[in-house]
């Protein structure tokens, strides 16, 4: 194959066997890769209501037909996995180098099943997948067990790892790979953790071979050039990072502050993205292919939180930051870094964090109910409330599980700030209605990489959308959706799409694997997963009640700011949305979707694993 | 009013902000020309284009709100407004 490697590795983590499998050449064509791949096996071969602990959920681990070729930012692959925090689908996307090398070492993509009896980690090399004990690196930081690994394989290996969270099945622990990459969300570290599998390291010196490489430079070439002239991706991702957000989230009256109480955060100033780049930036770093460079290494100096790392990005600094209304950004940065080391989704610890404040200070958690004060703006609170979630110590037992589980077990599970109970992301629907409509319909809970409107309602790309109107928003909001699924699958960065849609995505695909790809064709693809993805979600029971967002931002109007008295106006969004995708009125789709998707055999929702 | 400059308008101008009296600028359009003479060249080269005219990728607010759904470049201006002066810079 081109493009694809054509190789799978069925990693059966029970029997210690490891079998290598040609990848199914229509599948691929159907499904892309990474993403879209991995959806297509988890339905195929987990069956209906598998608990997520269970041997028999699977992990997949895979990368997309342009993965390690060289097209712009094509260093991505997808964990893909049921998620133990959303009971649903499970898609987490990361770059860095890991990614490429396991085309390198003659695979698309690593099926893990079963569990192992005690601790192990995959090694690949070249072709060659072994199973060895990893007993000396089971409760270690990510930085260290990496290292180990590397000096125990070979110096140019890739790792991708699970630290102490994974391990103790925290359920909002991710896979960090290259030392501060992440598969981020939904607790796919904490699946790793229940298989005993601590790291995967691999080592390749393999190719991606190429149908047309004469056409394929042609079309990367063209792609490069709009990257280059595009003002996002040639200026502001490379100038400063993602956390410039702040200050633009925060303009627009809409960057969730105080656990989503109100969208403005008066010291927004102390934790920006250019108070960062004037402070704690140490230098840039790149992924894979990677013109955009938005990586920022940080130091912090300062004794009490002294450290290294990647990071903090926007999610983040918001966090810690501006949702537990804490506006010291050393110790959001010190907080950020043990995350990674931990293998901790920043954006749930800090959304739980601050959900855990608001139910402390409205008497909910009863004092003697934490070992520690659970108070808005305590800083000092942070490092120790991520390690005690690690670790699962005293309160961290509780907010261990993510905010929803936590204000359920109080009585306030509307003080969650989630759907599908995962945690939104630093972006108040109030003051951006189409991520509100995002939100409530992302197939992995509440997620912005999934259909990001912030682009035209915030940053005018690629048109200026007002963020108050509904109007038209259930069109951008389908249309990213299929746009995003479509850039995730296909191994290329989502940050691309700032410059590049997707008949940009679809010249290189079609050079690169030699199968023809339309722009409708690579977007029907996007569609495809994306219904895929429902499909598989509601086969483990979800309904149309899934698609909702909490009280606080559809009843109660934000209190201040330029969106004051805004609620979100969902229903109306959402039927709008149902009929875009061609879905029944009970969110469905209907058999006549399902046969434009090729989808066919999915009529009833317990059959999909037929599809 | 006051006048928030963010990113790369903050390189261009030197400062964070700057105070300018609705009287001078009663509206969009005129606080462009009047920010343009007093922070000359490097200010006008990020908001305007070759031809004069206010570069798309750019983004206003008045009081928080774009002004492409207010109205526009004749959005008008009063003491007590903050405006606020974006590049679309990132996405998170």
């Amino acid at each position: 194959m081109y493009g694809w490697i054509g190789k799978l590795a069925r990693i059966d983590l029970t029997k210690k066997s490891v079998v290598v499998e040609d990848l199914d050449p229509k599948m691929a064509e159907e499904y892309i890769g990474a993403r879209g791949l991995g959806t297509k096996i988890l339905c195929k071969e987990v069956k209906p209501g598998t608990d997520p602990f269970s041997p028999d959920n699977k992990l997949i681990f895979a990368t997309g037909p342009l993965t390690g070729t060289g097209a712009i930012s094509s260093g991505r692959y997808n964990v893909i996995t049921k998620s133990p925090l959303t009971g649903y689908i499970a898609a987490s996307n990361s770059g860095g180098y890991f990614p490429a090398e396991i085309k390198y070492a003659g695979f698309d993509a690593f099926i893990f099943e079963g569990k192992a009896d005690e601790p192990v980690y995959v090694w690949v090399n070249n072709g060659k997948v072994e199973i060895r004990c990893a007993k000396h690196v089971w409760g270690k930081d990510t930085s260290e067990t990496t290292d180990i690994l590397v000096a125990e394989t070979d110096p140019d290996a890739k790792v991708a790892c699970i630290g102490p969270a994974g391990e103790n099945q925290v359920l909002f622990s991710c896979v960090i790979n290259d030392k501060g990459r992440a598969a981020g969300r939904s607790g796919v570290g904490a699946v790793m953790g229940s298989k005993n599998l601590k790291a995967v390291v691999v080592r390749g010196t393999g190719d991606v071979k190429i149908s047309d490489m004469k056409a394929f430079r042609e079309a990367m070439a063209a792609s490069f050039k709009k990257i280059r002239e595009h003002p996002v991706t040639s200026q502001g991702l490379p100038t400063y990072g993602t956390p410039v957000l702040v200050n633009v989230v925060n303009q627009h009256g809409a960057f969730p502050t105080r656990n989503f109480q109100t969208g403005v955060f008066d010291r927004a100033e102390k934790i920006s993205g250019e108070t960062l780049s004037e402070t704690l930036l140490v230098r840039k770093r790149a992924c894979f292919a990677c013109p955009i460079a938005c990586g920022r290494p940080t130091a912090v100096t300062t004794e009490k939180y002294a450290g290294k790392g990647e990071g903090p990005e926007y999610e983040v600094i918001w966090a810690f930051g501006a949702t537990c209304d804490i506006d010291d950004l050393e110790a959001i940065t010190k907080a950020n870094y043990i995350c990674n080391e931990l293998g901790i989704d920043p954006i749930t610890m800090g959304s739980t964090l601050a959900c855990a404040m608001e139910l402390y200070e409205k008497g909910y958690i009863p004092k003697d109910a934490t070992d520690i004060p659970l108070r808005f703006g305590d800083a000092d609170l942070l490092i120790e409330a991520v390690r005690k979630t690690a670790y699962k110590e005293g309160i961290g037992e509780l907010l261990a599980k993510g905010s929803y589980r936590l204000a359920e077990e109080f009585g306030h599970p509307e003080l969650s700030m989630s759907t599908k109970k995962q945690e939104y992301p630093a972006y108040d629907p109030r003051g951006s209605k189409g991520i509100g409509l995002n939100y409530a319909t992302s197939n992995r809970g509440g997620c912005h990489v999934r259909g990001y409107t912030i682009s035209p309602e915030m940053l005018g790309v690629p048109e200026k959308l007002d963020p108050l109107s509904k109007e038209n928003k259930a069109f951008w909001v389908k249309a990213f959706q299929d746009v995003t699924a479509l850039v995730d699958s296909s191994g290329m960065c989502l940050f691309t799409t700032f410059a590049l849609g997707a008949p940009d995505v679809a010249s290189m695909l079609e050079p690169a694997t030699g199968i023809p790809f339309s722009t409708e064709k690579a977007l029907l693809a996007g569609e495809r997963i994306w219904n895929l993805e429902r499909l598989y979600n509601m086969r483990e029971g979800l309904t149309k009640d899934d698609d909702n967002l909490v009280p606080r931002l559809v009843e109660e109007g934000m209190p201040e700011g330029p969106a004051a008295g805004q609620v979100v106006e969902l229903d109306e969004m959402l039927a709008e949305y149902y009929a875009l995708r061609g879905w029944s009125d009970k969110g469905e789709p209907t058999p006549e979707t399902l046969d434009r998707l090729n989808l066919g055999k999915c009529k009833s929702r317990c059959v999909c694993e037929e599809a | 009013m006051r006048v928030r400059f963010f990113f790369f308008m903050k390189t261009a101008t030197g400062v964070d902000e700057a105070e300018i009296s609705a009287d001078l600028a009663p509206d969009i359009e005129t606080l462009v020309r009047v920010l343009v003479s007093r922070f000359g060249l490097p200010l006008k080269k990020e908001l305007l284009t070759e031809s004069g005219e206010l570069r798309k990728d750019i983004n206003i607010l008045v009081n928080g709100r774009n002004i492409e759904f207010i109205s526009g470049t004749a959005t008008r201006l009063d003491d007590d407004d903050t405006v606020s002066f974006l590049s679309a810079v990132a996405g998170g």
